[in-house]
């Protein structure tokens, strides 16, 4: 190699040996080899502990986490870092590697897994998910995501005032302009032990449903259906509406406030996405195998209303409704004496293709490496056997 | 060579043929059941002949697909068409001697009871029953929910016996009087069907004959009140809908068939249904008189009219290719030669006499071939792919291994893949039978089961990787023995470690393709790609097992003794993200649900780990 005119070019030289160095290091194969034995730790612990504490906080903890705390002091790495590491473990690789031929099948291949990685990472990083669930002859344009809350405040003439989760911490007082009063926030229970009063609470500072029952903190739930509930304190209306109230999610009572000559109602939901259209639900279908209970299949057959167009859909198993982006699958039903609701899951998903395009290109790298790879076992056996 | 061979199929096919020869003794001779066995029921949501009706009840009753010397649809005949002499007949098992206490019954080698001595059990106990009914699922003990399930059975068995009671000749009127008043003639047979138009004057009369007297009664009047009386006990069997042998035909009955007394109480009759049903009656009179010709040519007619009756609803050669499907057996003759083959390929590899491979490397294709044959039935019968039930991936995983060993064979012809896929063969093959008599193996599947796609594509592939991985898997078990016993032969050594790596990299081709493609379907019905599930974790597992024992080898870190080893655990890491992860019950795809094999799946994995322990130990102090 010609020497450089540049002064600095010996440290730049050796920067970029030094950096070629780190990148074939952070390419070995052995790297892989350890952090799957850890990945398949994880696994094994994840699975089992999902019988214990639940599919969804064990998935919290063991997959979709940075760092796992042993006994709540040891930390060792979690689902998220491990793969990451694979997956800068497998870029390294993939700059370093020198195609040829022999070596097609694996690159191939190794691509497939770096973008179902890349997949991966964008779908727990941008996707959302949530439920929707219409009556017969209902119609709905929001999704609820069952995993967060929102108190909205809605005024007689249907206008809603919505405070986000992020806003419910104990302590802070919510204000709006719109509002008479304010509220602030007591207790906040991520999931709630309801228990009835013997009588009413001769407090005049206590009103609503908190007079007749008592809300208590509840271990989280099992099957990922906690019901979260709130105390909160009503000031500045007037002597007879303020005091303390206490709301829960799908609370079959409604919390009503008089104050500035209007009735308020507060409610504690789930919290909700607006849609940009609206599915009406014309008919919930569930077919079952002659003679028998045993469900043969759903369906929910839909109106879709984005402005002008109306468009018949029917979702089904196996068979959703995609539309601007959203994803809607059938998931379940609700019977209310007679009447049916059907509940809808839907997702929105930046990584949905990740899969699909990753997938095919595992496959045809995995062939032709297996193509490659398998005359040779066969050869190396026969020149022996010669 | 051949002529023994010959001799070995002859002695394999003779097992049946002596069952046979038992079977005589009966009035009617097996064979002579074929019709009537293959005559179309719904049940269970599936159109199916009887025979496959009879060997599922006969199943849940008795736990055994045959009686001894009396095959399922026999046993079908005769509990519905002479019910009496079946209630005498022992078929009830009752395996907790607890539970035969608890009915007065004596306790007996076999366990076998009759439906006469569990009814007069429990008529003696109702007050016991009835305590164990009204206590809460968890409150009772193992032996008391075993008398609530035999309860249970003997109820579903009542029913059963009862379907055709409405065309029996239960009744005879002798006074000439009453005949002339019912409108029924004197002195002969008569059926609850015949007395049926009639009902309203017999019980007009009984109506009034209520406030006399017993002693007041003249003969013919009392001889009136007890049939009213019978009359009233045979309508009780109205109840009695199992025997859905009656295809709809009318647009509002939607699939739902029909048994006869639903037909009679329900108003589904039509001109067809009774022309139907009157051949059914035709069966019984000939079954009871004993007339072979007669029966097999009535249960002919009434199968031919049924297939008409139902049109579209029941495909005659589907429904003749199942019963054909049950009597043929053809999984256990397969059973059967991988067993035979194991045993040939042992003493080969012991004594190395090549005519001993010569006659296993006939009997293992032969084996495939029939085991592939039972497997296509069963695709064309149901009309969907072939692994949708547990029961049905311990046939597919099997045929998939003894296939994939037999390729090798092809190209090895050492006699150590045949071994590996004989083995694999013979114990899957051996755990289905186990699977099989939990009832009718062509059960319907739960709604997102059922399609046809998703199953043909993950299914197959995720199946075909435990197939393969298990071949892997049982080689390392090989390539261990060699080491210890022919530590010299290394070229043999280097033989199976090369295909140790190739089944994995086969393996690892259709788990990865298998659980990418299960994630494809999550996306497409639940609308998530993954969502660490235990049946997804179990699947991906395996992936990551094969994954990390190829870069393993590839890497250097493991060398060829070390891969090995660990290559033999894969059998470990298959069985418990095949079967394990049911045990965890937890999730979106619990529902092939099983509790019993526990014990089993761990007796296999600590099998498994201590052979691993015991050779490795022998090889280090050889070393």
């Amino acid at each position: 190699m010609q020497a450089s005119p540049y002064k600095g070019a010996p440290r730049v030289k050796k920067a970029v040996q030094t950096l070629s160095d780190a990148l074939r290091l952070a390419a070995q194969a052995r790297w892989f080899f350890y952090l799957l034995i850890w990945l398949m730790i994880l696994l094994v612990a994840g699975t089992i502990s999902e019988k214990y504490i639940g599919l969804y906080l064990a998935q919290k903890t063991y997959f979709s986490s940075f760092i796992i705390w042993i006994g709540g002091i040891i930390p060792v790495p979690g689902g998220y870092t491990t793969l990451g590491l694979i997956f800068c473990n497998l870029l390294a690789k993939l700059i370093v590697e020198r195609w040829t031929k022999a070596k097609i099948g694996t690159l191939i291949t190794h691509c497939g897994a770096l973008l179902l990685l890349l997949g991966g990472f964008l779908t727990a990083a941008y996707s959302y998910e949530g439920n929707m669930v219409i009556e017969e002859g209902g119609a709905s344009n929001f999704i609820s995501d069952y995993r967060s809350t929102e108190l909205a405040v809605t005024d007689g003439r249907g206008k809603e005032i919505v405070f986000p989760e992020s806003e419910l911490k104990e302590g802070a007082v919510l204000r709006d302009a719109a509002l008479p009063f304010t509220i602030t926030i007591e207790h906040v229970f991520e999931n709630i032990d309801l228990q009835p009063r013997k009588a009413l609470l001769e407090d005049d500072h206590v009103h609503g449903m908190l007079k007749a029952v008592d809300m208590r903190e509840a271990p989280p739930s099992m099957e990922d259906k906690n019901m979260p509930g709130v105390i909160f304190s009503i000031a500045g209306g007037n002597k007879k509406t303020d005091g303390s109230y206490g709301v829960f999610t799908d609370m079959p009572l409604e919390q009503h406030i008089t104050a500035g000559g209007t009735s308020y109602t507060i409610s504690l939901r789930h919290g909700r996405i607006i849609l940009p259209f609206e599915l009406k639900l014309i008919k919930f279908e569930k077919q079952l195998y002659p003679g028998t209970d045993k469900a043969r299949g759903y369906s929910s057959e839909v109106i879709l209303k984005d402005g002008a167009l109306e468009w018949r859909s029917v979702i089904s198993m196996n068979n959703p409704l995609r539309y601007k982006g959203y994803t809607f699958y059938q998931s379940s039903f609700i019977d209310r004496d007679g009447s049916e609701a059907t509940v809808l899951a839907a997702v929105k998903n930046a990584g949905a293709m990740f899969p699909y395009i990753s997938s095919i290109i595992l496959c045809i790298g995995l062939l032709a490496h297996l193509f490659i790879r398998l005359p040779k076992l066969k050869t190396k056996r026969a020149r022996e056997s010669a | 060579m051949r002529f023994l061979l010959l001799l070995l199929f002859l002695l394999l096919s003779t097992a049946p043929a002596q069952a046979m020869m038992e079977a005589q003794v009966q009035s009617l001779q097996p064979l002579e059941y074929c019709a009537f066995g293959e005559i179309p029921v719904l049940h269970e949501g599936r159109v199916k002949p009887l025979a496959s009706f009879a060997r599922a009840y006969l199943l849940a009753f008795s736990g055994k697909s045959a009686l001894p010397g009396m095959g399922a649809t026999a046993w079908l005949a005769e509990t519905l068409f002479d019910p009496e002499k079946a209630y005498e007949r022992p078929i009830f098992n009752i395996a907790n001697p607890d539970v035969t206490d608890a009915l007065s019954l004596p306790w007996r080698e076999g366990h076998r009871y009759s439906f006469d001595e569990i009814s007069g059990g429990i008529a003696k106990h109702k007050d016991t029953i009835r305590a164990v009914e009204s206590m809460g699922d968890t409150q009772r003990t193992p032996s008391q929910r075993q008398l609530q399930e035999l309860v249970a059975s003997a109820a579903a068995y009542a029913l059963l016996s009862e379907s055709l009671s409405l065309m029996q000749p239960r009744f005879r009127i002798h006074d000439a009087g009453l005949a002339q008043k019912l409108h029924l003639p004197r002195g002969q047979n008569l059926t609850f069907l015949d007395i049926a138009p009639h009902e309203y004057i017999l019980m007009g009369d009984i109506e009034r004959l209520k406030h006399t007297k017993p002693a007041d009664l003249t003969p013919a009047q009392r001889e009136e009140a007890f049939l009213a009386l019978d009359y009233t006990q045979v309508a009780q069997h109205q109840k009695s809908s199992l025997l859905r042998i009656v295809p709809p035909e009318w647009q509002r009955d939607g699939d739902a068939w029909f048994s006869p007394w639903a037909v009679l109480f329900e108003g589904h009759g039509s001109p067809q249904s009774t022309a139907y049903l009157d051949l059914w009656k035709k069966m019984g009179e000939a079954y009871a008189n004993k007339q072979a010709g007669a029966w097999v040519n009535a249960a002919e007619a009434a199968r031919g009219k049924a297939f008409e009756l139902a049109g579209d609803r029941a495909s005659p050669f589907r429904i003749r290719l199942e019963s054909f499907y049950l009597r043929a057996n053809l999984l256990p003759i397969a059973l059967g030669l991988y067993i035979a083959a194991f045993a040939l390929l042992t003493v080969f590899s012991l004594s190395g006499r090549r005519f001993f491979y010569l006659a296993a490397a006939w009997l293992m294709p032969l084996g495939a071939f029939l085991h592939l044959a039972g497997i296509a039935m069963r695709i064309i019968i149901m009309q969907r792919p072939p692994v949708a039930t547990l029961y049905e991936t311990t046939l597919f995983v099997s045929l998939i291994a003894v296939v994939l060993s037999l390729l090798f064979e092809r190209k090895r012809r050492d006699g150590a893949s045949m071994l590996v896929g004989s083995i694999i063969g013979a114990v899957l093959l051996f755990i289905s039978t186990r699977y099989a008599a939990e009832g009718d193996t062509m059960e319907m599947l739960v709604a997102v089961l059922n399609t046809n796609f998703w199953l043909a594509t993950h299914v197959v592939a995720v199946t075909a990787g435990y197939g393969c991985a298990l071949v892997a898997g049982t080689l390392a078990h090989l390539y261990l023995l060699q080491r210890y016993f022919r530590p010299r032969d290394t070229r043999t050594h280097e033989n199976i470690l090369n295909g140790i790596l190739a089944v994995c990299l086969i393996a690892a081709f259709f788990a990865t393709l298998g659980t990418i493609l299960g994630g494809i379907w999550a996306d497409q019905s639940w609308g998530r790609f993954w969502g660490w599930d235990p049946k997804e974790n179990g699947a991906m597992l395996i992936v990551l097992w094969l994954l990390w024992l190829l870069h393993g080898r590839i890497a250097q870190v493991l060398n060829p003794l070390n891969f090995a080893s660990f290559a033999l655990l894969t059998n470990v890491v298959v069985a418990l993200s095949w079967f394990g992860v049911n045990l965890l019950s937890v999730g979106l795809h619990s529902y092939g649900f099983t509790s019993h094999i526990a014990l089993n799946l761990g007796l296999f994995c600590g099998g498994e780990i201590l052979f691993l322990a015991a050779m490795r130990g022998l090889l280090r102090v050889k070393a």
